[in-house]
């Protein structure tokens, strides 16, 4: 499994060493992905992510460029056995899937819906974060475990939003990164500006666990997926 | 470099007269498939969707010289010549000892065969597009010749008695769209230490091609003449363009003689000279890249072969050389077989590459557990996408 620091920070050119490739949206979701992984034992699966932003192109286009790279990646010789994406469903899940669907390049097949895995010659999913019926991004999630793990410190976090209410403008997906910004930097004290890529391997100053029941949903797809 | 210079058509014209350069060279489709059989590392080969400039990458022993040699060997049928100029070319010596029995002239060749394995047809097919330039070769032995050839030195007794119907005889026969089929028979015949290979055809025929290697080098009439060649047709200021470009320093090129040979000299701003210098002399890698436009500008409406092109060059002018290449290439109607080991040298691609990825193609060569090499013919989209997001493509 790829997940060593110097591939995390992009220094080098993605080349993948396992036969099963996840694509996630960026740095901070490939720190949760390889947590979960390690965690589940998981030694097949590689995790990328796009280097770039596309000027002027859909914010989601990055992704699918990486996708389509990846596709014609080869390892020992052999094509991939198979190519996952893990993304958030922002506002609709719906739009999120199709239009990520549409973008499996060939020989991969798309999954006919998320959460599941489609096991053909390649096997191919996608999943959409935070979770089943939900919108939302990886910050939703994250504070969910943050929850699970220390409901206080959300309740101070949500006092704090009170206070801060010349901000109640924000969108969802902004208040929620501007929360579990609030819960990292109020938890981890050898680094209160940590990134979330990083802070899997912060031990007692990561405010969440990865074995908490709300990353069962990834992990049942990583599981199903590699096997 | 390599192109069999003793038999070059005269500059611009068909070895039957007609014009190359022109009108009918502009609309001239270029391939777009090779079909491989029995040859080198390729046991079977397919290559589909060959565009105006190909990259060709991959690992050690991945296939790609093979590759290159298989397109070169396909250019023209005096294949035997050629076979031992890729001799030379692979470190393998430039000279060889004159068989004295049946296996020794069959070791001249066998390495041209998958695993050796000279029982079996190889075949070169460069086409796919029904109104390209297609070309092909085949190699075989016969058995029915019965020709007596002038085996073994004057001063070595040859091992085995050859007798007529005994010897064995290989046979090149190259086809070209519109011309009349070429067998080339090569016998050995010893003049001390070299070999000639004589062809039983009068008539050679070429498709232009040529082939920059990074252990070749022009010599400077070769690259003398396709430069005046070049003049004459009046497109040197394209060339020109080029070098000037590339390299601001140098402000001309133009033809001069130096101790009696003809070759290119520079007019070099800033070294305090009152004369010109021979652009061997300001840098090999200049000088390479100046035969490489030439190749280019020559070869018009055939195909050039630039085995790692990275070779002399300094990465600060790799991208604009990139452009360079493929402007050239357009306007002479080349097509392009490049290949690299070099990362930089390939992102340096990128800013080309965008918004022409039709005319792009990426050769990914690599070995395979049983079937020896093949190599994936990937579009220039895939190349685009894999370049913007840092994915390996090599």
């Amino acid at each position: 499994m790829k997940c060593d620091e110097k591939e995390e920070k992009r220094e080098k050119a993605f080349e993948p060493e396992s036969p099963y490739v996840i694509i996630c949206e960026g740095f901070q979701d490939r720190g949760l992905i390889c947590a979960l992984l390690k965690h589940l034992n998981i030694t097949n699966c590689d995790v990328t992510f796009p280097k770039k932003r596309r000027d002027g192109a859909n914010g989601k286009d990055a992704i699918f460029q990486v996708l389509n790279a990846v596709s014609g990646q080869k390892v020992a010789g052999e094509s991939l056995g198979g190519l996952a994406v893990i993304r958030d469903a922002d506002d609709d899940p719906d739009v999120a899937f199709k239009e990520t669907a549409e973008r499996f390049p060939p020989p991969y097949t798309a999954p006919k819906k998320p959460f599941t895995i489609e096991k053909g010659k390649y096997r191919t999913g996608i999943f959409l974060i935070p979770g089943k019926s939900r919108t939302g991004t990886l910050d939703h999630l994250l504070l969910d475990a943050v929850a699970a793990k220390n409901q206080p410190v959300i309740d101070c976090i949500n006092r704090l939003e009170a206070c801060a209410n010349w901000r109640v403008d924000w969108s969802s997906n902004k208040n929620a990164k501007m929360k579990m910004h609030c819960a990292v930097a109020s938890f981890c004290k050898g680094d209160p500006g940590c990134s979330l890529g990083f802070i899997w391997s912060k031990g007692a100053d990561n405010p969440m666990d990865i074995s908490s029941p709300v990353f069962k949903e990834l992990a049942d797809f990583l599981n199903d997926f590699s096997k | 470099m390599l192109c069999d210079k003793s038999q070059e058509p005269e500059f611009g014209k068909s070895p039957t007269g007609n014009t190359w350069i022109g009108e009918e060279v502009e609309k001239r489709p270029m391939i777009d498939k090779v079909s491989i059989h029995n040859f080198r590392c390729f046991r079977e080969l397919e290559v589909s969707n060959l565009k105006r400039v190909n990259l060709l990458v991959g690992p050690n022993s991945s296939g790609k010289s093979a590759f290159l040699e298989s397109l070169f060997l396909s250019s023209s049928s005096s294949a035997p010549n050629t076979v031992f100029q890729l001799k030379a070319i692979r470190r393998m010596g430039n000279q060889i000892v004159a068989p004295t029995d049946a296996l020794g002239y069959r070791s001249l060749w066998d390495d041209l065969f998958y695993e050796f394995n000279d029982g079996k047809k190889i075949w070169i097919k460069v086409g796919g597009n029904p109104n390209a330039d297609t070309r092909s070769l085949s190699i075989e032995y016969t058995t029915s010749l019965g020709e007596e050839l002038p085996f073994g030195k004057p001063s070595v007794p040859a091992r085995t008695t050859l007798s007529a119907g005994s010897t064995p005889q290989i046979e090149f026969k190259w086809k070209r769209t519109g011309y009349p089929e070429v067998i080339a028979r090569p016998t050995i015949t010893t003049t001390g230490v070299q070999v000639g290979i004589k062809l039983e055809s009068t008539e050679v025929l070429y498709f232009p091609a040529i082939w920059f290697t990074p252990t070749g080098s022009d010599t400077p009439e070769e690259v003398a003449k396709r430069f005046a060649e070049i003049v004459k047709r009046g497109h040197i200021s394209k060339i020109k363009d080029v070098i000037t470009k590339e390299f601001p320093f140098i402000k001309d090129l133009t033809l001069l003689y130096q101790a009696g040979i003809p070759m290119v000299f520079a007019d070099v701003e800033g070294t305090g000279r009152s004369k010109e210098m021979p652009v061997g002399l300001i840098s090999d890698g200049i000088n390479r890249l100046l035969g490489i436009c030439l190749g280019i500008g020559y070869f018009s409406g055939g195909m050039v072969l630039i085995d790692q092109i990275e070779d002399g060059i300094h990465h600060k002018v790799l991208r604009s050389i990139w452009g360079s290449l493929y402007s050239l290439a357009k306007e002479f109607n080349v097509q392009l077989f490049i290949s690299t080991h070099s990362s930089e040298c390939i992102e340096a691609m990128l800013p080309t590459l965008k918004g022409n990825e039709a005319d792009f193609c990426l050769l990914r060569a690599y070995r395979t557990k049983t079937d020896g090499c093949t190599i994936d013919s990937l579009t220039g989209d895939y190349l685009e996408s894999a370049l913007e997001q840092e994915i390996e493509v090599r």
